[in-house]
């Protein structure tokens, strides 16, 4: 227990060797020194033990086995596009593509093996060929399946490796081409809904790096339109293509409380999958893009004009016995009736006279105020990039007013004549048209009304009674209760009307009891079938008729097969009555 | 003046055994970690690939129900998949329906019943 006995006697010094301490004040002075020495190295040391370890929690964590590095950042990722239900428009799928270096390759010979025992396409004799040498880089198989890329990357091979890059892939091809648009090298979204989730929000996304990578995580983007419908309307549209050789052919499918669109093609279209078609000028997105003159189904906008004016009422006559002669054009009935017609009777038989001198009783400056108001002058509020603009004449004068009666002098393209007919039938709300899912509730509130109820209702009291009596009737489906008008425009060739080259179109809506949905239906220069004529009638009709045929169970309206039409019957009480 | 056993003289060993201890701890805490880090990474490769494998399924099962190519196999093989339009008159309400023979509501009984009591 006495451990300084022995020194005991000599002093306070204890066990320190004489030469290590010359004098008791030099001993104070060496030890503090020391310890003061050992203190700052301990500090100095642990201080850069933390900082480094400070360093090291604030640097990002290095992705220990895989490398996401720049290949990543090839082609930016997209969302998802799907439809109304969920399919898939559009998606971005990774295709890996094999490289080597065949700098770093130890066994030539055991590489070229080993990558021909999973892709036997490449030969022996031919990988050793790319493998020997001193070269950096060099391509072996361009888009490997996932199935091939895990099986080379088990064997692994010192000096082969991947690159893996986004590319968008539309599974349907051309089905909704003009709609979804399509994608440069770069997935950077350049037409359709590609290009406006871009403009939207996607680039900006991608700018700030946020899009770059294996997998977006981005929510699909839902679409309004259903795929199904869609396939049914590019179906029928390139039938009819083929059938009445037609130079082309659009159609268009719109929701009119919703305003959303539910089917739209132009044909001919494209494999978005195969960007380099979209640029044939042929091509072009004829429902949006293309503007024309759309002739008689004009005659629906020009008698809702009328009677919303409050100056013609349904049982007015306007006469049609005398064609018009009006600054050196005459204006003639293609089935002349050659009587005073009421106004129904105009709309059924798709009267020009008559059409022009109801549009002279509004006159020229309320024609173009309504035509204004039902957005039919302006460049169509959509989310699609490519939309024409109208095309007005410079002078609006009478013979103006009576051409633009039954649709001719004034070009404007079939999207905004969709949306003005919606807005005929769905009480008079013009609703701007979505590709995006919308509800009714957040339409009432964009919507403006442009045309009274009664208006609308007696225009739904026409379009059916047209399709029951009137040039329409190759358009009804039974159970459907369709309603609509014809359009034949004679297009203009050299500088004149041509009697042979027409642009047909039928507008139609249906169930007219309740209508939901507009259906229009473009066939561009068709040419007739044997014993058949060449109006809208023969061809834009029967189109329409099958595409409600086939998609009306899917957009949800139950056929109803009635004793008796009610809808007809109060048509021919007003056409009688003449309220 | 005795010298007695000094608390203070275990401090170095204990200071020395927790510094091990400590350094053990560190040790094995960073070995954890880093074997955490590798599996997670390991497991975010494999969410990547399997996200592109969905990807890729997904793409495959949209090309595969497109609505023109299941109407071009059922035009093409009509004896295999025996397929038609669906016929409008075929889509009734349930209300619609009327009841199976057996088990058609005696009407005119019923309302004499009614009446009756």
């Amino acid at each position: 227990m006495r451990i300084t006995s022995e020194a005991g006697g000599d002093g306070e010094v204890g066990f320190q060797p004489q030469w290590l301490v010359p004098s008791p004040t030099r001993v104070r002075d060496y030890t503090k020194i020391r310890v003061r020495l050992a203190i700052v190295l301990f500090i100095l040391v642990y201080g850069v033990i933390a900082g480094r370890l400070i360093m090291l929690g604030f640097e990002e964590q290095a992705p220990a086995n895989y490398r996401p590095g720049a290949e990543a950042a090839i082609s930016a990722a997209r969302p998802d596009l799907v439809d109304r239900n969920g399919e898939i428009l559009a998606i971005d799928i990774r295709t890996a593509s094999l490289y080597a270096e065949p700098r770093r390759i130890l066994d030539v010979d055991e590489a070229a093996e080993a990558i021909h025992s999973v892709l036997p396409e490449l030969s022996i004799p031919w990988l050793r060929g790319r493998l020997e040498g001193d070269a950096g880089f060099a391509w072996l198989q361009r888009e490997i399946t996932p199935r091939q890329q895990d099986a080379i990357h088990r064997l692994g091979i010192p000096g082969v490796g991947f690159l893996t890059e986004n590319q968008r892939f539309y599974p349907g091809g051309p089905v909704a081409s003009h709609i979804v648009g399509h994608v440069n090298v770069d997935n950077q979204g350049i037409a359709g809904i590609e290009k406006y989730i871009d403009d939207d929000w996607l680039a900006d996304l991608q700018q700030f790096g946020f899009a770059a990578g294996a997998s977006s995580g981005f929510e699909p983007v839902e679409l309004s339109i259903d795929l199904r419908v869609q396939h049914i309307l590019r179906d029928e549209l390139v039938t009819a293509m083929e059938r009445y050789q037609a130079v082309g052919a659009a159609g268009i499918v719109l929701d009119i409380y919703s305003g959303e669109v539910l089917a739209m093609s132009s044909i001919p279209d494209y494999d978005p999958n195969q960007p380099a078609q979209a640029l044939e000028p042929d091509r072009l997105n004829r429902v949006t893009a293309g503007v024309y003159e759309l002739g008689s189904v004009f005659k629906a906008l020009t008698v809702a004009m009328a009677l919303d004016s409050g100056m013609v009422t349904m049982g007015d006559y306007f006469d049609a016995s005398r064609p018009i002669y009006a600054g050196g054009f005459t204006i003639n009935d293609f089935h002349g009736k050659n009587r005073p017609l009421t106004v129904p009777e105009v709309f059924i038989f798709s009267s020009n006279i008559g059409a022009a001198r109801m549009a002279m009783t509004v006159g020229a400056e309320g024609q173009q105020a309504f035509l204004d108001r039902l957005g039919l002058t302006s460049r169509i509020a959509t989310e699609l990039p490519e939309r024409a603009t109208p095309l007005m004449p410079d002078r609006w004068g009478d013979l103006t007013t009576m051409t633009v009666a039954f649709g001719h002098g004034f070009l404007t393209t079939p999207m905004n004549l969709a949306v003005a007919a919606a807005a005929l039938m769905n009480g008079g709300q013009l609703i701007p048209p979505t590709f995006l899912p919308r509800s009714e509730a957040e339409a009432r509130q964009m919507a403006v009304q442009v045309i009274s109820p009664e208006t609308s209702q007696l225009m739904r009291y026409m379009f059916r009674l047209n399709a029951v009596e009137g040039s329409g009737y190759r358009a009804d489906v039974p159970g459907y209760l369709v309603g609509g008008k014809t359009g034949t425009a004679e297009k203009i060739v050299d500088g004149g009307y041509s009697s042979t080259a027409v642009l047909n179109s039928f507008l139609a809506a249906f169930p007219m009891d309740n209508p939901q949905y507009i259906v229009l239906v473009i066939v561009d220069d068709p040419q007739p079938l044997p014993g058949e004529g060449r109006t809208s009638a023969y061809n834009a009709a029967p189109i329409v008729a099958n595409v409600i045929r086939r998609s009306a169970s899917m957009l949800g309206v139950t056929p109803r097969f009635q004793p008796f039409d009610y809808a007809i019957l109060e048509s021919y009480a007003l056409v009688t009555t003449g309220r | 003046m005795r010298a007695v056993f000094h608390p203070r003289r275990l401090v170095y060993p204990l200071v020395v055994a927790a510094m091990i201890g400590g350094a053990l701890l560190t040790y094995q805490a960073k070995h954890d970690a880093g074997v955490a880090a590798d599996r997670v990474s390991e497991l975010r490769h494999q969410i990547s690939q399997e996200q592109i494998t969905i990807s890729l399924l997904k793409a495959e099962w949209g090309e595969l129900t497109q609505p023109a190519r299941l109407q071009d196999l059922i035009a093409r093989y009509p004896g295999v998949l025996d397929l038609s339009l669906f016929g409008i008159d075929r889509m009734v309400h349930i209300r619609d329906l009327p009841y199976p023979p057996d088990q058609q509501p005696d009407l005119i009984a019923e309302a004499l019943m009614d009446a009756g009591r």
